[in-house]
């Protein structure tokens, strides 16, 4: 009875006119810029923190959510028309998607991604909504010590999961805790590593760091030599597919949602992982596991039904523990930051309306993504054609300006600058920024509780093992780390993410 | 000595530095006891933490078998200009107004371009793109920025 309450509250919420304007805007721009190559959904929100700090809360994370899912939506679109994916959660998209469009069959391709997102995105949102009540109940119970613990398994498998070298990734999570906790210390007030300048005495702004590591950095990586080569769009031809076409769909689907749904739980888990995994599922289970590579519909319907799905419910860590899995999630704690909301179990009962407001709003933005993508596809197409040496002053100007508007502030300039150079050289040295951004939002709440969890055992660090729940999370830690090393999943897991990383 | 992954052995070296700036950095800050720990004793452990996986990194990358990986020269000229462009921007907009430091962010950051580009397209980029962001900045956002240079709108008044 209360779910139903609960969801009426929601959609009383996400149906106001204010919240269903912010939501069609982010669902037209997260399509946008997954049509885009080169602009992503990160840089994406990070250039658009700014802009929410005159909205009302609820609409400013509604509005950032649906750029969130609309992007993995959007980014099938590329891969099926032109072999370029607009995010890497669409990369084995291409694959089928685009041999697909070869033999005439774009428009069957793209209803198979929008039906699949579709179905996928409603169940993932009815898991979101029931799985994360339970949870956050059981959150509240929760110690310092155990949320220590938590925090950890949070950044280990976002390390586990990230492409390229662990130990790489590793000392990239610590370089973000040691930059989150600059500033002055919460319990001592003693400032850190702030040489002096007052602009670092709050800590360094969280909205610099995301648009210098994801905007400027990501701008500079693009404007390599190959920019702006691009292939020729293929016609759309019929959407509407065969009976046999839709009978293929359906278990691709299914199966789809199912590996979404739980890889997007996982923290570090999300979209592009579940899509790897659910292509490479179906080209196992499928009868016509021959076809696949020559544009089997089963690879389209499958991988872009889990990404769909793990963007939803990638969100039941963050609201249920309040931990974000990963980098996108990270900038939304940065947005509920901006209005004062603490994410967490707490949210829930403090502020229902934006909880239960959102998670509807998903629905709704489901629906919205459908409309915006099938019939006007022909529109997305011809903004395939906007070439990047255009794109990128104009993504130059959106983060200069917004970063500028915070508080006529030039500091903040010169932080992001520093944090361009910065992401700048990780990436010419293959060290993923992801999961620096992960430590950094987490170094604080991580040494605040740490602290915590030794004081209230008077120094006694054998707590972290001794309580039960404490211990089990992070014996998931040890186990994930060791599975890693295992050589199997070593060489699986460079296979899956060597085509991650064109 | 050969060093063959390039990549991991400039980044473990990058890891060792910080974590050994972390450390010094943090030795003047009260490390406090396991039983209350200061504000010097998570950026001390985290340091050691960083160095020592450095240190391995930068092992790995010069004697365990495996691919050879090379360094790509690293595309200094997007990064200075980009960073020029920001630069210019903040001189130029407390005292000659928002119009002439978007015009001139968009002017710079255009040529970091790495290909040929037409005179006519960039001009149409850099004034297209100013007027877009008066049209959301100034007017939709009404963000307090001079629009014209401070000495126009005094002679205005």
């Amino acid at each position: 009875m209360d779910f139903i309450t609960n969801l009426s509250i929601g959609f009383q919420t996400a149906l106001s006119a204010i919240n269903l304007i912010y939501g069609f805007i982010g669902c037209l721009l997260g399509t946008f810029i997954g049509v885009l190559p080169g602009l992503g959904p990160v840089a994406t929100i990070a250039m658009l923190l700014p802009a929410t700090y005159g909205l009302p809360p609820t609409s400013a994370l509604i509005m950032l959510a649906g750029i969130y899912y609309g992007a993995a939506y959007g980014g099938s679109t590329t891969s099926i028309l032109l072999n370029i994916p607009g995010e890497s959660s669409s990369v084995v998209t291409a694959i089928d998607g685009y041999q697909m469009s070869r033999n005439g069959r774009s428009g069957v391709a793209l209803f198979a991604a929008a039906v699949g997102s579709l179905f996928a995105g409603c169940i993932a949102t009815l898991i979101l909504a029931a799985f994360s009540v339970p949870l956050s109940k059981y959150a509240l119970k929760f110690g310092p010590t155990e949320y220590f613990s938590l925090m950890t398994l949070g950044l280990v498998s976002a390390v586990v999961l990230s492409s390229g070298s662990i130990i790489k990734a590793i000392a990239m999570v610590i370089v973000g805790l040691l930059l989150g906790l600059v500033g002055a210390d919460v319990n001592s007030g003693v400032a850190r590593f702030t040489f002096n300048l007052p602009g670092l005495y709050d800590g360094i702004d969280f909205v610099c760091v995301a648009m210098g590591l994801f905007g400027f950095a990501e701008i500079i990586s693009n404007l390599g030599p190959s920019v702006d080569s691009k292939g020729e769009i293929r016609k759309i031809g019929k959407i509407w597919p065969t009976r046999t076409d839709l009978k293929r769909m359906v278990a691709p689907i299914l199966r789809g949602t199912a590996i979404g749904s739980a890889l997007g739980i996982l923290p570090g888990g999300g979209a592009t992982l579940a899509s790897f995994a659910s292509y490479s599922l179906e080209k196992k289970a499928s009868k016509y596991s021959s076809e696949f590579g020559k544009g089997a519909i089963e690879g389209v319907a499958g991988p872009e039904s889990a990404n769909n799905a793990a963007s939803q419910t990638s969100f039941i860590p963050l609201l249920a523990l309040g931990i974000p899995s990963n980098a996108v999630m990270a900038l939304m704690v940065g947005a509920m930051a901006i209005h004062n909301i603490q994410p967490g179990p707490l949210v829930m009962s403090t502020n229902p309306s934006l909880y239960w407001g959102l998670i509807a709003s998903m629905w709704i933005g489901n629906l919205m993504l459908v409309i915006l993508n099938l019939p006007l596809i022909g529109l997305w197409v011809k903004l395939l054609k906007i070439p990047y040496r255009i794109l990128y002053p104009a993504i130059m100007m959106f983060c200069v300006i917004g970063i500028y508007s915070l508080n006529n502030n030039v500091f903040s300039l010169y932080i992001a600058i520093v944090f361009m150079l910065a992401g700048a050289i990780f990436r010419w040295l293959d060290c993923e920024v992801a999961p620096l951004l992960l430590g950094f939002v987490l170094g604080p709440a991580m040494e605040e509780n740490f602290g915590r969890a030794l004081l209230l055992s008077r120094g006694d660090f054998s707590v972290f093992v001794t309580r039960p729940l404490s211990a089990i999370l992070l014996a998931f830690s040890i186990v994930l780390v060791l599975l890693i090393a295992l050589p199997t999943i070593k060489k699986t897991r460079s296979v899956a993410f060597t085509e991650d990383e064109k | 000595m050969k060093i063959r992954n390039k990549k991991d052995f400039i980044s473990g070296l990058l890891f060792s530095m910080l974590g050994v700036f972390f450390v010094l950095m943090a030795r003047k800050y009260n490390f406090g006891s396991l039983r209350e720990i200061g504000p010097g004793f998570f950026p001390i452990i985290l340091g050691i933490v960083l160095m020592v996986l450095g240190v391995i990194i930068v092992f790995y990358s010069i004697s365990v078998k495996g691919n050879t990986v090379y360094l790509n020269a690293l595309h200094w000229k997007p990064i200075i200009v980009l960073s020029l462009s920001i630069f210019v921007f903040l001189a130029v907009i407390p005292n000659l107004g928002f119009i002439l430091a978007v015009f001139s962010l968009l002017m710079i950051s255009c040529f970091a371009y790495p290909g040929k580009r037409k005179m006519t397209e960039l001009f149409l980029i850099t004034v297209g793109l100013t007027m877009l962001a008066i049209l959301v900045f100034i007017i939709g956002l009404k963000l307090p920025i001079n629009l014209l240079p401070v000495f126009f709108i005094k002679k205005g008044m």
